[in-house]
């Protein structure tokens, strides 16, 4: 009888408990949301920063893949020269040009 | 005294009540003008712009790009010492001290633009300086790596990022992408309040695109009409590459790239402008001539003997010394025969040519899939006689040189008549490969067995006492036609005297045309036969269009078997073979770059076979020199 009493008298203090479980579940789950929020928003400004370098050098390979620049760093560098007609010796096979990009895509 | 207590506490509880229940009111009954003003407190809102597709050519290089850069503006009411602040400015952003001071001067303004687009240097000196009422914007910028390469066809961009001329305005739509405005709430620190990671990314950027064209082709094309542009010290020069079976653009050049002194605009004049063509119209009167059964392969025309009077004009040939007397149809094409197609233009009236330069898309639109396109004159009939004669030798017709290089297509292909396209294929941001466009389909103008007749009889004009034999491809049959036409006058009646616009127009390699080329050299003052000024480019273009694609020659000279130089290097080789001093022999396997290490800058180097792995390292005594012979499998 006694303990029958004990448990009626604690089911309103379990239930309050229950009840600041609850608030601060709650709480806790909403300051999860918002560090996460602020997680996701400085990862996609990395991700940003990110592409941006990436398209920065992307124009840069273009820029240094650019014909007249190969065609100067051929004659400079390379001493190369442009080959007459009578130099040229035809033989077949196709010889298929691709850009950096592409034939490291090829190659891998 | 109680009933004073009672009315203040009464007094009290009412106020407290309409206290609660404003409260209430204010907290939990939905008012939108309250939530109105509580987003106005927390909310910011900021237009993300698109990113503008990008532009490649045909093998994927990369033409056009953009990229994100920053533009400074001021808020000149708060603003301070902006005297102290232009000064400081206008010398690290190369600005004038006026320019900036009297823009940032009013403090009535909110908005001021300082300067657009900042290179990376200038960005960050400005952001470190932190000065007050100023700020940045992000903005795309447009790149052009190959910078004037390919200007003229792209086009450009404005300020604001709309497409402005050319491809980048034709496909502004495919290019631009979507602006997007986003509303989000920030914190106190202005950090958005937001797991929303998409948000910034979720933006439609335009479509990519890739073009027809061939960037080293393009680049070839440009340089060998650069070096004839400057040796024949001519005005301008246009140069096109189809493909002929589609009418595929590859290269399309017009030079000068720059505004002139001549006033000649940056557009791609290929396209924008027309002009008489002069001869490269009688392959298309010997065509119509030809299917219009007036004339047979094997006709025989009598060409006056180099003076033919129609009504009170005289047509004479190109050159004063011909004076022939009979031409074949062949011939007259070889020869380039003012007299000869003049006849057949006779022969087959004016209705007759007219509708069948038509056909072939003269005086008409090619609907190329690009902006300001000149159609050209060809004017309507009746058509007096000698005008008849004119036309069939490319006077008094006009034409734009996309349009000759197309209608040229057709007399090659087969017959169909395509409609030229610069646009290959698409590619929206979230697909990993490019779509091909839908063209239209060819139309047939002309029937096979006149296409197969006009091959043969264009490959007559390379051969031995035709005009274009400096339009040879070594180990190639090419065919075409030259062109010399006198220059009208823009800014009147008639024509400039000794002016004239050389031209040719071939195809390669004959017996199955994968490339049209057209080559036009304007007011040429040193020389200017078509054959002389045109045609060497078209050999040079021709060749080196041969050895990309890899065509197998068809012509068997001793030079495409084996040449003289590499005979003589053979033979030497050999007699060097018998004196090897030394063989390096190791247990392992060497690789390439270990033995290229040990004997680079040191020894003459000979690398036989293909592979990474040597199988074989000799070491050759020739004379004062050692020859290292590497042989790896």
């Amino acid at each position: 009888m006694n303990s029958k009493n004990s448990q009626k008298d604690l089911k309103p203090f379990f239930s309050l408990i229950i009840i600041f479980i609850t608030f601060f579940a709650i709480a806790f789950l909403q300051m999860e949301e918002r560090r996460l929020g602020y997680q996701v928003f400085y990862l996609t400004k990395e991700v940003k920063k990110t592409e941006q370098e990436k398209r920065v050098k992307e124009i840069e390979l273009a820029k240094l893949n650019k014909p007249s620049r190969l065609m100067q760093y051929a004659k400079d560098r390379l001493t190369l020269q442009k080959p007459e007609m009578d130099q040229i010796i035809h033989i077949a096979g196709p010889v298929k040009t691709y850009s950096l990009k592409k034939r490291i895509e090829i190659e891998n | 005294m109680k009933t004073r207590i009672i009315i203040i506490f009464l007094f009290f509880s009412v106020l407290w009540i309409f206290l609660l229940a404003r409260g209430v009111y204010i907290q939990i009954i939905p008012n939108q003008k309250l939530a109105q003003l509580q987003n106005k407190q927390f909310e910011s809102s900021v237009i993300l712009q698109s990113r503008r597709g990008n532009i490649y050519d045909v093998n994927q290089k990369e033409i056009a790009l953009s990229n994100q850069v920053y533009s400074l503006y001021a808020d000149p009411k708060n603003v301070e010492f902006p005297k102290k602040v232009a000064k400081l400015l206008a010398k690290n952003l190369d600005l004038n001290y006026e320019f900036i001071y009297n823009k940032i001067k009013d403090k009535k303004k909110r908005f001021v633009w300082i300067q657009r687009f900042l290179d990376k240097k200038k960005y960050e000196f400005v952001k470190e300086l932190d000065l007050k009422g100023f700020a940045f914007v992000e903005e795309w910028k447009r790149f052009y790596p190959n910078e004037n390469l390919l200007s003229q066809t792209i086009g450009s961009v404005g300020q604001e990022g709309f497409g402005l001329e050319g491809v980048e305005l034709k496909y502004e739509k495919q290019l631009k992408g979507d602006f997007t405005k986003k509303k989000f709430r920030r914190d106190a620190r202005g950090r958005p309040l937001s797991i929303d990671g998409l948000l910034f990314s979720e933006t439609q950027d335009g479509n990519d695109i890739q073009l027809t064209l061939d960037t080293d082709l393009q680049y070839f094309l440009q340089s060998e009409l650069q070096l004839h542009l400057e040796k024949f010290n001519a005005e301008s020069a246009l140069g096109v590459v189809l493909d002929a079976k589609t009418s595929a653009i590859r290269a399309m050049v017009s030079l000068p790239t720059e505004v002139n002194q001549n006033g000649l605009a940056k557009r791609q004049r290929n396209i924008t402008d027309s002009f008489e063509p002069g001869s490269t119209m009688k392959p298309f009167v010997v065509a119509l001539g030809l299917e219009e059964k007036v004339i047979q392969a094997n006709s025989k025309i009598f060409c006056e003997n180099g003076k033919f009077k129609i009504e009170d004009r005289v047509i004479k040939e190109a050159d004063a010394h011909h004076n022939f007397n009979f031409l074949s149809v062949s011939e007259i094409l070889a020869y380039s025969s003012n007299i000869g197609s003049s006849k057949i233009a006779l022969m087959l009236g004016d209705e007759k040519l007219r509708a069948g330069l038509s056909r072939f898309g003269f005086g008409r639109k090619t609907q190329v899939d690009f902006p300001g396109e000149a159609k050209g004159i060809l004017q309507e009939t009746p058509w007096r006689k000698h005008l008849l004669a004119n036309i069939s030798f490319g006077h008094g017709i006009s034409i734009n040189s996309l349009q000759m290089a197309n209608a040229f297509a057709s007399l090659v292909n087969g017959g169909i008549l395509n409609t030229p396209y610069i646009v290959e294929a698409t590619k929206s941001p979230e697909a990993s490969e490019f779509i091909k466009l839908e063209h239209p389909q060819g139309v047939s103008i002309l029937s096979k067995d006149t296409s197969n007749k006009l091959k043969l009889m264009l490959t007559s004009v390379t051969y031995d006492g035709g005009t274009g034999t400096n339009a040879r491809v070594p180990g190639f049959q090419v065919g075409g036609k030259t062109g010399t036409a006198q220059k009208v006058n823009p800014k009147g009646k008639g024509y400039l005297p000794n002016a004239y616009v050389s031209s040719f127009i071939g195809f390669i390699p004959v017996h199955d045309p994968k490339y049209v080329i057209y080559i036009v050299v304007d007011n040429p003052k040193k020389s200017y036969y078509g054959s002389q000024v045109a045609a060497p480019v078209f050999s040079k273009v021709g060749a080196y269009l041969a050895r990309k694609e890899g065509f197998v020659p068809s012509l068997v000279t001793e030079k495409n078997l084996i040449s003289e130089k590499t005979l003589s290097d053979k033979s030497k080789l050999t007699s060097v073979d018998t004196r090897v001093e030394k063989i390096e022999t190791s247990s392992q396997p060497l690789t390439l770059r270990e033995v290229l290490k040990n004997h680079q800058g040191k020894n003459e180097i000979e690398i036989q076979g293909q592979g990474h792995l040597v199988e074989k390292v000799e070491l050759l005594e020739d004379g004062p020199t050692t020859k290292v012979k590497i042989i790896v499998k």
